[in-house]
């Protein structure tokens, strides 16, 4: 089938329905689409990939469309595909501590539902009052209470997703535990959208813990920050978080547990031998919240770029250094804030353009010695222009070359989201 | 070209000692311990290096010859049976620990390392490795991986692929790849966690790098008697609805419970069903969540409850525990374990439609189960001297499967696919489902060499009927235990 840029409107309607197309007016990924479709339901859903498959559109699947930036930017949006209607359903089986959730549905959502139940989904991404189940899967994103959770892969049990051929497929099962077949959701997760659409995750979930403490340690230097991490993580101390921020540095950790564990394990901490050393507050309640609010926005507060660094987490104190270095020398402005036992930073960075990109490269040389990488997340165009967003994928790169063009062979899935298409 | 044309080539890379040619030997490599499944290897190797692997895999790549490769053996879903037109290449010989990294809670180690060895070297550092399957003794941890091997405390600590944090992987056409890392988040595909538990589908892993965990600062257990299964159903409801993750939660039933009485004596009441509960974490959390958990047993009808009072006392009532399988030796001739699983509320149900079939079938059922996940091990008890009956106990279990999946459960937890139940996939995903997987195995392997007729029905292997359950040599002499 051949279609006639003037027919992709019309052919579109009849498809998904009348209500479901509209001319593309808002950006995707910095990009304005030839048309918006929201899906009303599976159906409709599976019809329009088809569609697009057949009439050689590309299909960009938005969700709550605060990642759209993240990594490399598709090459071309003909469709952006909308799954704010496919957001109903959110499947608990409380018993069995899982729960089926619709892509389209924001995480905030389906956790207040799960709440009513003492359970969540504990993931905590960027973006976290927007951020859908989809785009949190597709992203593979999740915040500070990875340190005890692990990211979206590490608890998703299966999914349903649409092929970019337009059929309906399933991998995983809705039981915590299931080692039939590939686990094809796992390769879902962190894809950008580029091998299919989600329609549903199944999540492992945890019960609500009833406490928490957050102990607030100031760190004169990076130095103290790394002994300080060092020591706890050679405890018997079981945080959910253990998060870094700065300059000036401080350590935010985390209990969350009963309360009487909480409160024991935030007075254990505070008695550490570093720690003790340090100015310290405990924070509880509202203070708290507020505290891990604050902490959620800081690399997002400039208008420059954000990058994702990797390291060895024994590094930290190294990698804490550079970024200083860096800005120093170049004149720019930090903001970090990251998991400082899983060695993954947030790392925001403000300045002159042309000192962004220095600030970018410099930075990725360095850390390239201590095994990490840093992926570009969001930053100015005439940042991104100059810099690899990925950074390279590694010597697994002809693999995934060969599964985009297995998945999606005629490339019109997300196309351009990875350097091999 | 067929594969004893290759005999030459495959001894000038591994040399004479690296090439298994007695008959006798070659007699290990026919099964894994999934022993009624039984092929002759073409061809068996037992390379010593990453480049030796890497000149095996590329030369059955320039003359398709199919290659499979082979851990310990004690996988339980025929993975590693060999292809008789084929090279088995056994890592056995990769049996080193490449590096400790305690401060960054890593280690690396070749795919021959066993999987309690991890363990043992670095007990040291306070650390251990958290997958714990029960044939942790002598399973290897390339097995593992490929397997995605659970364990008794997978439902909080989860499995294999939530270990691993990079492979070292030869693939299909004997290029060597690096996947994961060392660090968090390596841009791109998760390959990861595709590659951990494609039962050596997706090509041959030479080296992982394991994630560590430091061992929890207190741990304690609780044995409960119950009347039936149902109370001790209701008992493990009660403590996950009180926002309780277990370390463990296992349950047997009457006739496993008498087996390891027999067997290895670990004290257990007599009763319907038996709980056995472990708490692990910090000291505190320990000790009020246990006491919760003795509440609700005992709010619970728990006919009796013992706490174990010393690592003595927990260990031997582990041991009773893993004993179960290999102790239905002493109360039925033959028996069949079979894997499946079920969402844990389902559990009365699907016990009940299980009892219905061993009444209706005349064969003893017994039943162990990772009760926290709903993982259930049935034990279908048979007698090979009796015409037609190991031919029953067969299609009894793969009744079971279909009262799991149609419970909405799965075909397997823990024992993987491999080719025992790769003709019932179908009854689990439909054809796409099925295509949708063989899109990622044609990107990693597009000559389907790798470890073929595994995972995925073909109408060659489906036209054979299953047959029963046979202890390895290795269970036999009380080396490794089913669980």
């Amino acid at each position: 089938m051949k279609f006639y840029e003037s027919d992709i409107l019309a052919s579109a309607k009849l498809v998904a329905g009348e209500e479901a197309v509209i001319e593309g007016v808002t950006r995707v990924a910095k990009a304005v689409p030839k048309l918006c479709v929201t899906p009303p339901d599976v159906e409709t859903l599976l019809a329009t990939v088809k569609w697009a498959n057949d009439a050689g559109q590309t299909i960009v699947p938005v969700g709550g469309g605060t990642k759209m930036e993240w990594g490399s930017l598709p090459s071309r949006v003909d469709v952006a595909l909308s799954m704010a209607k496919l957001s109903v359903d959110c499947e608990h089986h409380q018993g069995d501590l899982l729960a089926t959730i619709d892509a389209g549905m924001p995480l905030a959502a389906a956790n207040a539902l799960l709440a009513q139940y003492g359970q969540w989904l504990p993931v905590d991404p960027n973006h976290a009052k927007e951020a859908t189940i989809g785009g949190i899967v597709a992203t593979n994103d999740s915040g500070p209470r990875r340190h005890r959770y692990g990211t979206p892969r590490d608890l998703i049990l299966g999914t349903s997703f649409v092929r970019p051929d337009g059929q309906l497929a399933k991998a995983g099962g809705r039981v915590v535990k299931n080692v039939a077949g590939y686990d094809l959701s796992k390769l879902l997760a962190g894809s950008f959208g580029s091998l299919g659409v989600i329609v549903n995750a199944t999540f492992k979930l945890t019960p609500i813990p009833k406490s928490s403490r957050t102990v607030v340690i100031q760190c004169v230097d990076a130095m103290k920050v790394g002994e300080c991490v060092s020591e706890l993580m050679s405890t018997s101390l079981t945080p959910s978080a253990l998060e870094v921020q700065g300059a000036p540095y401080r350590l935010l950790v985390r209990f969350e547990s009963l309360e009487a564990v909480t409160e024991e394990q935030a007075v254990q901490t505070s008695a550490l031998s570093v720690a003790s050393r340090c100015e310290i507050s405990v924070l509880r309640d509202e203070k708290e919240q507020q505290c891990w609010d604050d902490h959620a926005l800081r690399p997002w507060r400039g208008s420059g770029s954000v990058l994702k660094v990797s390291f060895k987490p024994s590094y930290l104190t190294e990698v804490l250094q550079e970024i200083q270095t860096l800005c120093t020398t170049h004149d720019g402005i930090a903001d970090v804030v990251g998991r400082a036992a899983v060695g993954s930073l947030m790392v925001g960075i403000d300045g002159e353009l042309d000192n962004q990109v220095v600030v970018i490269r410099a930075l990725r040389n360095a850390v390239s010695l201590w095994s990490g990488h840093a992926v570009f997340l969001r930053g100015p165009l005439a940042v991104r222009s100059k810099i690899d967003e990925w950074g390279g994928l590694g010597d697994g790169e002809m693999v995934m070359r060969a599964i985009k063009q297995n998945f999606d062979p005629t490339g019109l899935m997300s196309p351009g989201r990875w350097p091999f298409d | 070209m067929g594969v004893d044309a290759l005999v030459d080539r495959l001894r000038e890379i591994v040399g004479d000692d690296g090439l298994v040619t007695d008959s006798v030997a070659r007699l290990t490599y026919e099964s894994d311990a999934l022993t009624h499944l039984r092929i002759e290897p073409g061809a068996v190797v037992l390379p010593e290096s990453v480049k030796q692997v890497q000149d095996v895999v590329r030369l059955c790549h320039e003359t398709n010859v199919p290659f499979v490769a082979r851990g310990h053996g004690t996988g339980l879903s025929g993975g590693a049976l060999p292809s008789s037109e084929g090279v088995l290449i056994a890592l056995t010989r990769l049996n080193r620990i490449l590096e400790v990294d305690s401060s960054n809670f890593q280690i690396t180690v070749e795919p021959g390392v066993t999987n309690l060895e991890i363990s043992r070297s670095v007990e040291r550092f306070d650390l251990y490795y958290a997958p714990d399957p029960s044939s942790q003794q002598v399973c290897s941890i390339g097995g593992n991986v490929a397997e995605n091997s659970g364990g008794a405390h997978c439902l909080k600590y989860g499995f294999t692929v939530h270990h691993v944090i990079a492979l070292e992987m030869v693939l299909p056409d004997g290029e060597l790849i690096q996947v994961g890392g060392k660090t968090v988040d390596t841009p791109g595909f998760d390959l990861l966690g595709t590659i951990v538990g494609s039962e050596g589908t997706l090509g041959i892993v030479t080296k992982a790098t394991l994630r560590l965990l430091r061992r929890p600062e207190s741990k304690k257990m609780l044995i409960a008697a119950f009347d039936s299964t149902d109370l001790a159903g209701e008992a493990v409801s009660g403590i996950i609805a009180a926002g309780i993750i277990p370390a463990a939660v296992e349950m047997m039933d009457r006739m496993t419970i008498e087996a390891a009485e027999s067997a290895v004596r670990p004290n257990f009441p007599v009763a319907e069903a038996l709980l056995l509960v472990e708490i692990d974490g910090p000291l505190l959390e320990v000790e009020i969540v246990f006491n919760q958990v003795q509440e609700i047993v005992l709010r619970n009808s728990a006919r009796e409850m013992r706490v174990a009072t010393s690592e003595v006392e927990r260990e031997q009532y582990w041991r009773g525990r893993k004993a179960a399988f290999a102790a239905m030796g002493r109360v039925s001739p033959n028996y069949y374990v079979q894997d499946g699983v079920i969402p844990r509320t389902k559990l009365p149900e699907v016990l009940r439609r299980i009892r219905a079939l061993e009444v209706r079938s005349g064969l003893r059922i017994g039943n162990v189960f990772h009760a926290g996940d709903g993982n259930l091990h049935p034990l279908i008890c048979y007698d090979e001297a009796v015409e037609g009956n190991a031919k029953l106990a067969a299609e009894v279990g793969a009744e079971i499967l279909t009262y799991c999946i149609e419970a909405g459960g799965s075909l397997t937890g823990e024992h993987g696919v491999g080719a025992d139940k790769a003709c019932q996939m179908p009854k689990m995903f439909n054809a796409t489902d099925l295509d949708t997987m063989q899109l990622l195995r044609r990107a990693f392997d597009s000559k389907g060499i790798c470890n073929p007729d595994k995972i995925f029905p073909t109408p060659r292997l489906c036209g054979e009927v299953p047959g029963p359950y046979r202890p390895h040599p290795i269970e036999k002499d009380g080396l490794a235990e089913r669980f």
